[in-house]
């Protein structure tokens, strides 16, 4: 069975920069034992396709996103699905918003 | 009755009424949960039926355990009424439902005023207790018929179920909190940190807007016929901003001017692009826009600057610099009223930095929605209490365009660490923000401190605490080669620019 998930991941309000400043990714997860959930998904991308490595901090803080980074999957605040417990469905669009910048 | 019903096994009518709910020795404490059990629909109803079946039988049961239920009903009615969370009525809970001009609201409340005003005389002439004065009861009546008639959004389009956006359009008063989140939609998308409400899209930009409709009218920002200069870098809160405040224009008839002010600090690599954004929303929004750029008042950019006194301290000119070049600005295109795009956090950021360095006047300034200051063109905060996370997620869902790479002299900056502080406080606690600002608002200082007076700069003659500006003191420094001159104390600055040469000579 083809447990292959392909989802979109797209870096927004500056946070682009880490990643080679390319906004939209389209990713394909590798098929995993556990279930692919957002916690899991966060540490992949750090492992995988953040450019800037040295910055990684400016990501992630402890286990999650660096407060102020706003997450929303498929345009719904990500507060409301479990945040890193929601598990990743294929086709899933992940939006991660800095709000860490000036006004 | 109720040790009746409790005498059963199982089968109770009423489950969740208890000894604690009935005899007054063992009330615990007050609490609305209590009072939302005891004012049921279901206790009301049970108690009056049980009293008119048992007067048929013997032994009967007290006639006013009838009008204990009912007096029950209609407290519940009383609650349903200004607590609906659906659209449409459902059976048996007709007032539980948004208000419109035709809906049986209008008939209950005019009723239900006559009967809190029999409540009213009934307790008033019956009390004898010292603790029970009759001044309050009045004004609380008075409060409720105003909330009832003026407070509750009236809801004329009552056909579309599903589609929350007609709702929207026919309010025009603003509601509370409790009734912005009873508009939860399945569709919902946004997780409101200021509120804890869940909201779908259309929701969410109704609430959002609402907010500051209310701060700009409760604040009285502007004036019929204003003209309100908007100070707009092209970053998200600045283009909320005008992207508000033209829709709030339009949709509560402001009557007002809007322009666009920017300031050009002369950054390479982020001024210059975020100027570009604010070129953008100058067609988009139909608004005239000035730019103004530092080196054209002061000869300096910051560009230069930098070079000048390196990447401590820089931030100090810039602000004290853009602060008076808005006030320049504004003189020149001859408006009414600056309207700047501090939000709650920055405010909030701005509150823990006072405090942390002990600026008691600036801590009791920041926290101002409108600062007037003599002489000045006065300033307003309209995003005063709407939250950054907010702020993104209205730009993110309607698409604005805006800029947002971080100042490249900014990350040695004093504020950062407050931001730090402030966002982990968010993640802990959401309303901290809100906690901190209200604390801000009510700190006040001793009369016996001394604060600075307002006076203006002898210099330029634009407002300032000291005979120099901070502005004059910091160009002196740079046009003499000593940057370090404005920064600190300026106690200090006079002593140095004192001992200088022709230290009366101020070099524009």
């Amino acid at each position: 069975m083809d447990k292959v998930l392909n989802i979109t991941t797209e870096f927004t309000s500056g946070l682009q920069l880490l990643f080679g400043n390319v906004k939209k990714h389209k990713l394909v997860l590798p098929e995993a034992e556990k279930p692919w959930t957002l916690g899991l998904l966060l540490f992949w991308i750090k492992d995988n396709i953040l450019v800037d490595k040295d910055k990684w901090y400016l990501f992630l803080k402890g286990n999650t996103v660096r407060p102020g980074i706003i997450v929303a999957v498929n345009d719904q605040d990500w507060e409301l699905l479990g945040d890193l417990n929601y598990q990743i469905k294929n086709n899933d669009n992940i939006t991660f918003i800095s709000t860490l910048h000036g006004g | 009755m109720s040790d009746k019903d409790q005498s059963t096994e199982g089968d109770r009518l009423v489950p969740k009424l208890t000894d604690a709910h009935v005899y007054e020795e063992k009330i615990k404490k007050m609490k609305v949960s209590h009072a939302a059990q005891v004012f049921s629909q279901r206790v009301g109803a049970i108690m009056k039926r049980i009293t008119v079946m048992a007067n048929n039988c013997t032994p009967s049961i007290d006639r006013e355990a009838a009008d204990t239920g009912q007096l029950c009903l209609f407290v519940d009615n009383l609650f349903d009424s200004a607590n609906g969370n659906v659209i449409k009525p459902t059976p048996g809970k007709d007032l539980r439902s948004a208000v419109t001009l035709t809906s049986p609201h209008w008939v209950f409340w005019n009723k239900a005023l006559d009967v809190l005003r029999m409540i009213n005389n009934f307790t008033s002439t019956h009390s004898v207790g010292a603790n029970c004065e009759d001044d309050d009861s009045d004004g609380i009546l008075d409060n409720l018929k105003d909330f009832l008639f003026n407070e509750i959004p009236l809801n004329e389009e009552n056909e579309d179920e599903e589609n929350c956006s007609a709702q929207h359009d026919a309010l025009t008063t603003f509601p509370t909190l409790e009734q912005t989140g009873s508009l939860i939609n399945s569709g919902s998308r946004a997780y409101r940190p200021k509120t804890g409400d869940t909201l779908c899209k259309e929701c969410f930009y109704w609430a959002f807007e609402l907010e500051i409709h209310s701060t700009i009218t409760n604040g009285k920002l502007f004036k019929k016929g204003d003209v309100v200069a908007i100070a707009a870098s092209g970053g998200k809160d600045s283009t909320v901003l005008a992207q508000v405040l033209k829709t709030l224009n339009e949709r509560y008839n402001y009557e007002l001017k809007l322009v666009l002010l920017s300031i050009d600090e002369g950054i390479t690599g982020y001024r210059d692009d975020s100027l570009k954004t604010v070129l953008e929303n100058k067609d988009e929004y139909q608004m005239p826009l000035k730019i103004l750029s530092y080196e054209q008042l002061y000869g300096w950019s910051m560009d230069k600057i930098v070079a000048e006194v390196g990447r401590k301290n820089n931030c100090t000119f810039c602000g004290v610099f853009r602060r008076q070049a808005l006030d320049r600005g504004a003189t020149l295109l001859n408006v009414n009223c600056i309207a700047t795009g501090h939000n709650a956090d920055d405010i909030a950021e701005t509150v823990l930095m006072n405090i942390l360095r002990g600026d008691v006047a600036r801590l009791q300034r920041c926290v101002n929605i409108i600062t007037i200051t003599e002489g000045t063109i006065p300033r307003c905060k309209p995003l005063k209490y709407t939250y950054e996370k907010e702020i993104v997620m209205y730009a993110y869902f309607k698409k604005l365009n805006y800029f947002s790479t971080e100042c490249v002299f900014a990350p040695n900056a004093y504020r950062g660490y407050a931001r730090t502080f402030l966002k982990d406080l968010e993640r802990l606690k959401p309303s901290s923000i809100m906690d901190i600002i209200h604390s801000g608002e009510t700190m006040c200082v001793k009369e016996n401190v001394k604060l600075p007076d307002i006076g203006v700069c002898t210099k330029c003659g634009f407002v300032s605490s000291q005979d120099i500006c901070k502005a004059c003191m910091l160009l002196e420094g740079l046009n003499r080669g000593l940057p370090k001159l404005g920064i600190g104390k300026s106690s200090k600055a006079n002593k140095a620019l004192a001992a200088l040469p022709n230290p009366s000579l101020l070099h524009f």
